[in-house]
């Protein structure tokens, strides 16, 4: 009989470690037992070779056969240990038999599972029973039961809940069960009383009074709840079971007319976990079969049970009963047991054969044997290179996505139960007009009474969605009755609602959204500033206040992105300063990078540049996940291009066109917030807005074609091209300078032309941009004719050096380059270049005029970037100045330097320094719109954010700021005197600027 | 005269806590016949976030497994640390991560600090080890349970392959705890 206690031993190595346990106690005491079990004559009513039909009776003949009662314990425990290992090893091999070309793995897969936990229960049943009868000795009984309570298959630890009489003899429960917890921590499953613990319980039982007057104080945790809806009498009074089943299980069933306080509570619970488990991080190298499903599920089976009054607790008989009652979902509660079934085996058998552990890790080698004779058992073989594992572990993946798109298919069902049933439906149905008002006392105290009995419940989005409704007074009477009270009153009733929360940061923070975003109502900012002080007082930036702040921000980014907008500065700086901390789960840590990001862009970041983040974020919320992967945004901008012309309609092609503008403006942004160099800014924008601006024309001509019927072409005739800052190249405008030209005279072609352009225009604006039209202004239509423009340029009309700036920098984006022959034959040499003289007196006295004028206006400290005394339009006149005396093509912006020292060599050295001063006033302009204000009056006071983005420190007894401020004055010096010396000596060069006579007057300045 | 332990393991959830009180439980129930009961975290406070479990080891029957007034409390993270300190009796050891736990509480309790986490990840080269390294350092301060039976008990519940890593975590545990005593000891008024 040792050797086959050996054989025992070794057919159980397959199994985990935990066997160790039960192999100890068959080495200390197996001899033991058969010895006395043949003394006693009871051998042969035992079976130790193989699993007992019987175990119970088999027990009491093992009790039979030890001498006194430590004997009798140790054989018990002992014979306890032979079941379990051959049960485990038994239940595994049938598994293997039937699993082995079975056509339905589930079936096969729902008999082996549930076999298993009605054997143990069986087992552990039978042996509490008899070690609590062996403690109690002759001790008097009061009347009890103990119940197992979750899952039947877990045996590792049982759950117990142990119900009492309340009398005076549960002293003597209490002493039995601590010896019975004592022999179980030897021989059998560790016990677990976290029901009595959590009930507030001074021993290891509790009455029925005891939870009555528990539950009449407050909900308990869902997670009690569950388990007390699952409990399953295995030792003691039936009578007593069924009495706690009426009285307090009872309590959480929904009764149609009666009260359902704890049955809100516990959905409530319920629904609140649901979410929590749908957007935990995930790693993606781990699985976790409980949190991946298996807590999903019976969450959502537990919440059905109450509302439609299943009292089986058995999870799968559960499951059967609700697809016969509930017919709406019958389909997706028969497949969400199958992918409950499957999980629940890959879970067991995973524990099986490695530890009582939950999480597994699939890059872990040692991890990887244990899926593959998990996979083996379950009847997956190696088929070539794919190992068994990978197919098990492709199914189990499978059956949690499919179950967890079930789950979520299951939740609106219980949503809709809650907001019809709830003790606060009344505050959220909209009165109607014969209904007397529902009686409020003050609601904010009001709902803080009722949560009261609600503490630890997460889910209120019905409440919520009532505060947001525009067309509901809940805000309105929220903030009223908020103002009504006094101020140390409002700033406790605000702690406390910080404080309830602080359990449910995605609540909160949609609240603070929800006061925060109304700030035309009286109070609402009031209230949310009060809110989120508190708030950030009470977060304390712990490990787990990071995860949950960082994961609700990926899974509400916009709503986050929000509640972000709305602090002030340094309600911010507080915010991100509490995200620095340590966090455990790496998954977690790369949700906090983002969220650490986005808090850095925006403490960067103007409102202008808000703006744009709007835009996009608000219809792809995702895109902010994305803030430091611009590559990421780049593709997909990309992507939306590629789409755009298989968009049915032009409409479509218009918004989707729209978008790919916006995500690629606000991608520039970001690169700018992040030091991309000038030049690669500058390039990458200006190519996105060329793109735009000649597909949205080719999007416009054909929706006006495909309204006329007909199809006129235009490509040698219209010619649109962009001035200013876009023809410079330059990123970051926020208009558009435009030119059209058209070569022609036929008004059909012109009305034609200029119906393209009106749409243009409107697609434009829509992104926020202001299309300017300077030409347009002189001759009332967005089309002007090149007959017009020459007309006007020869003298006929006023003509001034803005209009010959405009042209001079356009750069032309759609018309053919025959066109744009035609553009610089007529226009540029006909009659600019013709007339240099008197536009390079213009420009010089521009640049004069300009600076007396400004130095009349800059008396304070702030300093106008673009107009002042060596500014950016300093730079921009020499530029065209330039253009004009040397008859230069190239578009004037960062290049057109280089193109200068190449044609004048004995000032190249002047023109570098030019081009340094140049890239580093327009990166301040950049920088200063995108981090402060789109403006170009710039504000020593606001220099911080620039200064620190374009790498300045403090340092030398000045700040950042102040060093930027230095650096941007000398740059200013340095071009106004390079300037004033270069133009004058290219003018001596060129002998003297005189304007022929007449034509002076001519401009008008 | 009886003996009783209480001993409370406090920390972050995936940190093996409940885990570490099992082995200890088991190692003193199994392998020394002591009296031993173990119990954790549970509800939505287990969710994540926060975890802690107790052990109460004694020579009597244990009337109820909650921890009221510890003899041990190990904090892996500082605001376990915060949380439990008052549990702890005045002749009690509090055991802190010295990496995580930067605000050491005063008390008339004996502190000891030590990085446990640092030790796994950088000894052992598996953060996740940091539990049983904590396993060895409270077994030879606290000197109750021995440590043939925490072996054994180690043995017992960790996943099959990883028996050598956890077995050497185990040995720095115990490393480390004899350097603490070995300080503690050196310290100006030490016996």
């Amino acid at each position: 009989m040792l050797r086959y206690f050996r054989r025992l031993e070794e057919r159980s190595q397959e199994l985990g470690n935990h066997r160790r346990k039960h192999v100890h106690a068959v080495d200390k005491h197996g001899r033991l037992l058969i010895d006395r079990l043949e003394e006693s004559g009871l051998f042969d009513r035992v079976h130790l070779r193989q699993p007992a039909q019987d175990p119970s009776a088999e027990m009491d003949a093992v009790l039979e056969a030890g001498r006194d009662i430590e004997e009798k314990l140790a054989l018990l425990g002992t014979y306890y240990s032979i079941q379990f290992l051959q049960m485990n090893i038994r239940s595994i091999d049938l598994l293997r038999l039937d699993a082995s070309g079975a056509r339905d793995r589930t079936g096969v897969c729902r008999d082996f599972i549930r076999g298993v936990g009605d054997d143990f229960l069986r087992l552990i049943g039978g042996y509490m029973t008899r070690v609590l009868d062996l403690s109690f000795g002759d001790e008097p009984r009061p009347g009890f039961v103990v119940c197992s309570v979750g899952t039947r298959l877990h045996q590792d630890d049982v759950d117990l809940g142990i119900i009492d009489d309340g009398s005076k003899a549960r002293v003597n429960l209490n002493r039995a069960i601590a010896k019975t917890a004592r022999e179980m921590m030897r021989y059998a499953s560790v016990p677990d009383f976290y029901l009595s613990e959590h009930v507030g319980a001074e021993g290891y039982t509790v009455s029925i009074d005891e939870y009555r007057r528990r539950l009449d104080k407050k909900i308990l945790d869902f997670v009690s709840v569950t388990e007390i809806l699952s409990v399953y009498p295995l030792v003691g009074s039936q009578a007593l079971f069924d009495r706690f089943r009426r009285r307090i299980i009872g309590r959480y069933y929904y009764r149609p007319r009666g009260e359902n306080r704890e049955h809100e509570g516990y959905l409530r619970g319920l629904l609140g976990e649901i979410e929590s488990l749908m957007l935990w991080p995930h790693e993606p190298e781990r699985i976790h079969p409980k949190e991946d499903l298996l807590r999903l599920v019976g969450a959502i089976v537990s919440a059905y049970r109450c509302v439609y009054r299943i009292e089986e607790s058995d999870r799968w008989e559960a499951m059967r009963l609700l697809g016969k009652k509930v017919r709406l979902y019958r389909e997706e509660l028969a497949s969400l047991e199958k992918n409950y079934t499957y999980v629940e085996t890959f879970r067991h058998l995973y524990q099986a054969f490695s530890a009582q552990k939950e999480e597994i890790d699939l890059v872990d080698p040692v991890e990887q044997n244990t899926l593959q004779q998990v996979a083996l058992t379950m009847g997956y073989e190696d088929v070539g290179v794919i190992r068994a594992r990978e197919q098990l572990l492709v199914r189990y993946f499978q059956h949690v996505r499919h179950g967890r798109q079930t789950v979520r298919a299951l939740v609106p069902l219980l949503s809709e139960h809650i907001r019809k049933t709830s003790v606060f439906s009344a505050w959220m149905r909209p009165e109607a007009p014969d209904e007397a008002p529902v009686p409020k006392k003050n609601l904010p105290i009001d709902f803080l009474r009722h949560v009261r009995y609600f503490e630890g419940i997460k889910y209120w989005n019905d409440l919520l969605e009532a505060i947001e409704n525009e067309r509901g007074d809940l805000l309105d009477q929220f903030l009223s009755d908020m103002l009504a009270l006094d101020e140390p009153h409002r700033e406790q009733i605000l702690k406390y609602y910080a404080h309830w929360g602080y359990q449910t940061f995605y609540t909160l923070e949609r609240l603070m959204v929800a006061f925060g975003r109304n700030t035309r109502k009286r109070g609402a900012r009031e209230v949310f500033e009060g809110l989120n002080r508190a708030f950030l007082d009470t977060v304390r930036g712990t490990p787990d206040d990071i995860r949950r702040l960082a994961t609700v921000f990926v899974h509400y980014p916009f709503m986050t992105y929000r509640y972000l907008t709305l602090m002030d500065d340094r309600s911010l700086a507080e915010f991100h300063s509490k995200l620095g901390g340590e966090v455990w789960d790496a998954q977690a840590g790369r949700w906090r990078d983002w969220l650490v990001r986005l808090c850095e862009i925006l403490r960067r970041s103007s409102r202008f540049f808000r703006r744009s983040i709007d835009r996009v974020c608000e219809n792809h919320p995702e895109y902010l996940l994305y803030f430091g992967d611009l590559k990421k945004l780049d593709r997909i901008a990309k992507g939306i291009l590629a789409d755009l012309l298989r968009l049915p309609s032009h409409e479509l092609q218009k918004k989707e066109l729209g978008a790919y503008y916006d995500l690629q403006f606000l991608r520039i942004g970001l690169a700018t917030l992040q030091g991309m160099p000038l030049s690669q800014l500058d390039a990458e924008f200006t190519e996105f807005a060329d793109y735009f601006l000649e597909i949205l024309f080719d999007v416009c001509k054909a929706e006006v074609d495909a309204e006329q019927g007909r199809r006129l072409l235009t490509h040698d005739l219209l010619a649109l091209f962009v001035a200013g800052g876009h023809a410079r190249e330059r990123a970051h405008q926020d208009d558009y300078d435009l030119v059209v030209l058209l070569n022609s005279d036929s008004d059909d072609v012109h009305e034609y032309t200029n119906q393209i352009i009106t749409r243009l225009n409107r697609e434009i604006s829509r992104r926020g941009i202001m299309p300017q039209y300077h030409l347009a202004d002189r001759f009332g239509s967005f089309v002007t004719r090149f007959s017009e423009l020459e007309n006007f340029l020869s003298g006929e009309g006023k003509t001034s050096y803005v209009d010959m700036s405009q042209l001079l920098g356009a750069r032309q984006i759609v018309g053919s380059s025959r066109l744009e022959a035609e553009f610089n034959r007529r226009i540029i040499e006909g009659c600019i270049y013709e007339n240099k003289e008197i536009y390079m007196v213009s420009v010089i006295g521009e640049i004069e005029s300009r600076r007396s004028f400004m130095g009349e206006q800059c008396k304070g400290p702030e300093f106008d970037i673009k107009e002042c005394r060596g500014g950016l339009r300093d730079l921009e006149m020499g530029m065209l100045l330039w253009k004009v005396m040397y008859r230069i093509r190239d578009p004037i912006g960062g290049r057109f330097w280089d193109v200068l020292a190449e044609r004048c060599p004995g000032q190249r050295w002047e023109f570098k320094e030019l081009k340094e001063s140049y890239q580093f006033l327009n990166r301040l302009r950049d920088v200063y719109r995108l981090s402060v204000a789109p403006v170009n009056v710039l504000n020593p006071a606001f220099m911080g954010r620039p200064a620190e983005l374009l790498g300045y420190r403090s340092g030398d007894g000045l700040s950042a700021g102040e060093k930027l401020f230095r650096d941007h004055s000398k740059h200013c010096n340095r071009v106004a005197e390079s300037l004033d010396r270069l133009i004058r000596d290219a003018v001596k060069f060129e002998g003297g600027t005189s304007p022929p006579e007449g034509r002076a007057e001519a401009l008008d300045r | 005269m009886s003996f009783r332990c209480e001993m409370r393991l406090s920390g972050e959830g995936g940190q093996g806590l409940v885990l570490a009180g099992k082995i200890l439980a088991e190692a003193a129930a199994i392998y020394q016949g002591i009296n031993a009961t173990q119990s954790q975290s549970y509800g939505p406070e287990a969710r994540g976030g926060a975890s802690r479990s107790e052990i109460i080891l004694s020579d009597e029957d244990i009337d109820f497994p909650k921890a009221v007034r510890l003899d041990l409390l190990l904090a892996l993270t500082q605001e376990a640390c915060d949380r439990y300190v008052c549990d702890l009796k005045p002749t009690g050891v509090l055991l802190v991560d010295s990496d995580a736990v930067k605000r050491v509480p005063e008390g008339p309790f004996k502190t000891y600090r030590a990085p446990v986490i640092r030790g796994a990840r950088e000894t052992i080269g598996r953060e996740i080890v940091a539990n049983i390294v904590a396993i060895g350092i409270i077994t030879r301060i606290a000197e109750v349970i021995e440590e043939e039976s925490v072996r054994e008990a180690i043995l017992t519940r960790v996943p099959k392959g990883t028996e050598e890593v956890n077995l050497k975590a185990f040995e720095l545990g115990l490393s480390m705890a004899d350097r603490l005593i070995a300080e503690e000891a050196g310290k100006p008024g030490a016996n």
